[in-house]
Order: structure tokens, then sequence, then C-alpha cells
């Protein structure tokens, strides 16, 4: 099975993942795309990458575990820096269309807005939660924006729920999954990442993303599973 | 209430703003230079408050039944980049920004046109594949970091543009053998290439359910720069086959745009390609070369507060120079 794990060449925690997958795993970052090699057709044959010096036709992936939003002028060291913001576009736009093109499982599909999915602020999660009858903590923001705007209280006894695929993780009162799973198929996503103020069935939303946790095993193996069915089915 | 956010100095932005006002409505100007100190104020769980204060008082957002939207990223304003990104203007502006673009995601207002929307212009073959899902031809295209991969697509075409695969605006250029020498430098960034296809360029802007058409004649292979490549262009308004026109309209629709442009070429056996759909078009180019009131439309739809055919009186009848569909 052919995995690619696309990060930012700065994420420490990705290396640990990719390790953890054995051969099978590849990194790819902003860095592989200054090689030769990459083509891609977005209306006809998929094309073929080159990632760690390797060259993977597109046929050959399995999945794609996405972990960067788009990328950044700051990882363009090799780039004049005049050019990095052109060459930092055109990078996320191409990867856009590539990772779209993609037969294979993709977490998360890339979106317009965004390589990890769509791109939904705090905002955006919490009406949508509210609107599929979840208990929510209002989001509140101002301009200017006080010091301590963060709900500390409510922060420091919050839970996370993960969603992989199917599959959902965390402590607490099944109704968390339950919400949890609800949001990622309303965003239409295959990796979520909620977090809720308490364990209990009081508990109440408040915010969700995609970065769950690939330092926690059980996690790294429910993505694991989850290209593996992806790549029977 | 009628909502503006941009510079009034944009030109597309004061067409409308003066066709407002032609029209009888006064609308909301967030000037984004005069509103570079307001406060704002968002809430946000099954319903959705909002409040910005200006020097001219509070707007409660509620009010308004639709934006339109030019903005200009508040960290190029000039008075944001002289202040630096440790001043507080930096911030205020910034988050202000970030602030009404997640309103406008929310809101139930109209929005001309929303930034998840727009933003499928980011990457135009993530664009053209939607485009060809929904019905037109698109150029054969390919992009790569190879050198041989390119020589190969330009053999089986013949004739080979390149521009940039982002939204970042390039100019469409024709791949010649004084460009081989330099294939090498792909292996920096994927480079995108197409098929040329002949033909002749429209240009089709999408209101609501309205379209109006403009044909470009130029020798050049992007009119846009055609003075700088020596060439001349002309524009007129015509009609187009109403499958294309309604077509324009659903490719719109689709990408949640209430307003763009939707740049076609048709060849001369007649097959019409789409080559991108601006969300945020520069009409008053083509509105002054052609005549048809973009303005006007872009104005009536905003007072309807709708995008829905048939939902106001001010859609009923066609603006000069458009069609309804």
């Amino acid at each position: 099975m052919t995995l690619v794990v696309l990060a930012s060449r700065h994420d420490q925690t990705v290396g640990g993942l990719v390790a953890g997958w054995g051969d099978e795993a590849s990194l790819l970052t902003c860095r592989d795309l200054c090689a030769e090699g990459w083509w891609h057709c977005p209306h006809g044959e998929l094309g073929a990458s080159v990632i760690g010096g390797r060259p993977i036709g597109a046929d050959q992936i399995d999945g794609v575990l996405s972990r960067l939003p788009s990328v950044a002028p700051s990882e363009l060291g090799e780039i004049h820096p005049g050019d990095r913001a052109y060459v930092a576009a055109e990078m996320t736009a191409f990867l856009s269309a590539w990772l779209s093109g993609l037969r294979c499982p993709v977490l998360n599909r890339p979106t317009a807005e965004s390589l990890m999915g769509p791109y939904w602020r705090t905002e955006k999660w919490v009406f949508t939660a509210a609107k599929l009858g979840i208990p929510v903590v209002t989001a509140r923001r101002s301009v200017p924006a006080p010091m301590d705007d963060a709900p500390a209280d409510l922060l420091s006894s919050s839970t996370e729920v993960s969603v992989v695929g199917q599959r959902c993780l965390g402590d607490g009162d099944p109704s968390l999954r339950q919400w949890a799973m609800a949001l990622a198929a309303e965003a239409g996503v295959g990796v979520l990442r909620a977090r809720f103020t308490t364990t209990d069935a009081g508990a109440a939303f408040l915010d969700a993303d995609y970065w769950v946790d690939i330092a926690n095993p059980e996690v790294s193996e429910a993505i694991l599973a989850y290209f593996a069915e992806g790549r029977h089915r | 209430m009628i909502l503006l956010w941009g510079l009034p100095g944009d030109s597309p932005m004061a067409q409308v703003h003066e066709a407002l006002i032609r029209m009888g409505c006064a609308p909301t100007f967030f000037d984004q230079r005069a509103t570079l100190g307001a406060c704002a104020e968002m809430s946000v769980d099954a319903h959705l408050t909002a409040t910005v204060t200006t020097d001219e008082g509070v707007v409660d957002l509620r009010d308004v039944t639709a934006t339109y939207l030019r903005p200009y990223d508040a960290q190029d304003l000039p008075a944001v980049q002289q202040a630096g990104p440790d001043s507080e203007t930096y911030r205020n502006a910034v988050q202000l920004q970030d602030l009404l673009h997640s309103w406008v995601e929310l809101t139930e207002a109209l929005v001309v046109n929303r930034p998840s929307a727009m933003a499928h212009n980011c990457s135009k073959p993530f664009q053209a594949r939607q485009l060809r899902d929904l019905g037109f031809n698109v150029p054969d295209t390919l992009i790569t970091t190879d050198p041989a991969a390119v020589i190969e697509f330009r053999e089986r075409h013949g004739r080979v543009i390149y521009k940039s695969v982002s939204g970042v605006r390039s100019i469409v250029s024709e791949l010649t053998d004084e460009h081989l020498p330099r294939l090498g430098n792909l292996r920096w960034c994927p480079t995108q290439f197409q098929e040329l296809v002949a033909g002749t360029d429209y240009r089709v802007h999408v209101v609501g359910e309205q379209t109006f058409a403009a044909e470009i004649r130029s020798a050049a292979t992007d009119y846009r720069y055609a003075g700088r490549q020596g060439h001349d262009v002309t524009i007129q308004s015509v009609s187009i086959p109403d499958e294309v026109a309604q077509r324009c309209v659903a490719v719109s629709r689709a990408m949640g745009l209430a307003v763009s442009g939707v740049d076609l070429r048709r060849t001369p056996d007649e097959k019409w390609y789409c080559f991108e759909v601006n969300p945020s078009p520069a009409f008053d180019f083509y509105q002054s070369a052609t005549g048809q009131r973009i303005d006007e439309a872009i104005a009536g739809l905003l007072i309807s507060g709708s995008d829905s055919p048939g939902t106001a009186d001010s859609l009923s009848a066609v603006t000069p120079g458009g069609h309804n569909h």
C-alpha cells in the first residue's frame, strides 16, 4: 500500500506518523514539488509525482492524508524571496488540482479554499452545529480583539472527539461522538476534530478543525485502516 | 439595507454605487480606508448578530439584505502597510476583514460574492474540472515540472500556451522555440500548459439570471494585454446561442456566484470552450466598450435582495444589453 502524507516541511509530528507506517508511506512537502518529473493532466491521464526523490504514478497511490491547508511562502527557502508568494500560490493551486484528481481516498479532499477540506471559521462550525440541533457555546468576537479573548475556563476542561471515516475516537458520552459524526458529514469530510465543553451528556460544542492528533496511536491506526478499506472497496 | 464593502475609487464598485443611487437606493458604504479604526462585534449560535461601529454610527448587519464586496486585502492598504504589522492599525484592519469575511459566509443576505465561492478561481485546473463537468469544453491541459512532457505535449497539439495555475493574474503567452532552452526552470514550480484553441473570444457577464455577452476581436494571444503586444482590440455587444448563455448562468449558479465574468472562446467549427469564470469581474472595461448596463443589473440584483428569478420587480425587465434566462 502506497500512502502519502502532505505536510509542511516544518511539521514535527508528521515524521513520526510516516515512520510508524513504514516503507509504504512517504512524506510530501513543497520541496518535492521542486523536482523534475511531476506531470498532471486534469482532464486526462492521472500523471506522475516525485516524492522523496522516488517517481510514483498517481494510480499507484492508495491514500493521501493532507496536513497542509496551503503552501506558505516561508516554506520556499530555495526560491528567490521576490518569487516566493507567487510560487506558493502556484504550488497550492497545483496541489488542489492534483489532490482532487486522485482516485484514491484523500483525507480530506481539498476544496477551493484549503488543501485540508472546507475552510470553516469557528463561527461557521458553531452555526452549523446549532442548526443540527447540537448544543453550542455562543461564538463571540470583537474588533479590536481583547487580549484575553480565549474562554480559558471552558478550554481547560474541554474534551476532543476525533472522526476518521466511520470511526469516532474520544472519551465521554456517546452523544459527543454522534454530534462529531454529524458535523463531519455536514462538512463532507472524513477527518475531523471536534471540541466540546465536557465529556458528559450536558456538553456543548466549542469548535472543530481537521488537526486530529496523529501522534495518538489510535488515530494513526484508524487512518491506516481507512486507507486499507478504501483500497479494497 | 444594501452594504458595499471596498474602496470608492475602485471602478466597478464606484459604478455599482452610482447605479444604486440613480435607482433611488442609498447604500451603506464601508470604505476600507475610512473604517480602519472601526469597532465590530459578532456573536453566533443558531442566530447571527453583528454590528460595526464607524465614525458615522453603528451599523446593525442584521439589517443588510444584500451586499456587494470588492475589498482589497487589508494588508495591502497603504495606511496599513505604512503602520506595519506590529501596529494597532494593522491588527484592527486584519481583524475587521476576517470578522466581515466570517459574517458574509453566514448571513442570509444576498452576497455578491461569498469568498468561499470566489475561491474556485484560485486554482484554474480545479475550476476547469467543474467547468467540464457542467458541460463546457475545456482545453487539454498539462501541469508539469518535466521538460520532456512539455515537448511531447507541444508535439501533440502543435501550438501551446502557458499561464498561471493559480488565480494570480498572468499574461497568457504562446510557447515558442525560444522558450525551449529555459524549460529546465520548470523544476522549480509546476507550470500550466494548454493546447492553443483558435477562435474568437467572448466575455459573458452573468448577473443573477441575466447575461451580457461581448465579443472580443484581437490578434493578441491575451487580448487584455493587446496594447503591450502591439495589437488592437475591439469589443462589441453580441448575442450568443441561448444554450451557451444558459450554461453560463448554470455554471455561475453551481459555483455559488451571483455575479461572474465567464471567459469563452468560439472555435471556427462552433465549439464553445470555457477558460475561466471570474468571480469578481472588472465589468467596467467591457461596459465602457459595449454600453451594456452591467452596473445597473448588479444594482437591480442588490435591490431585489435575491439572485432567484422572478422574485423582484427590478428584475422583471431586461437591463439594456442583457438577456434574461
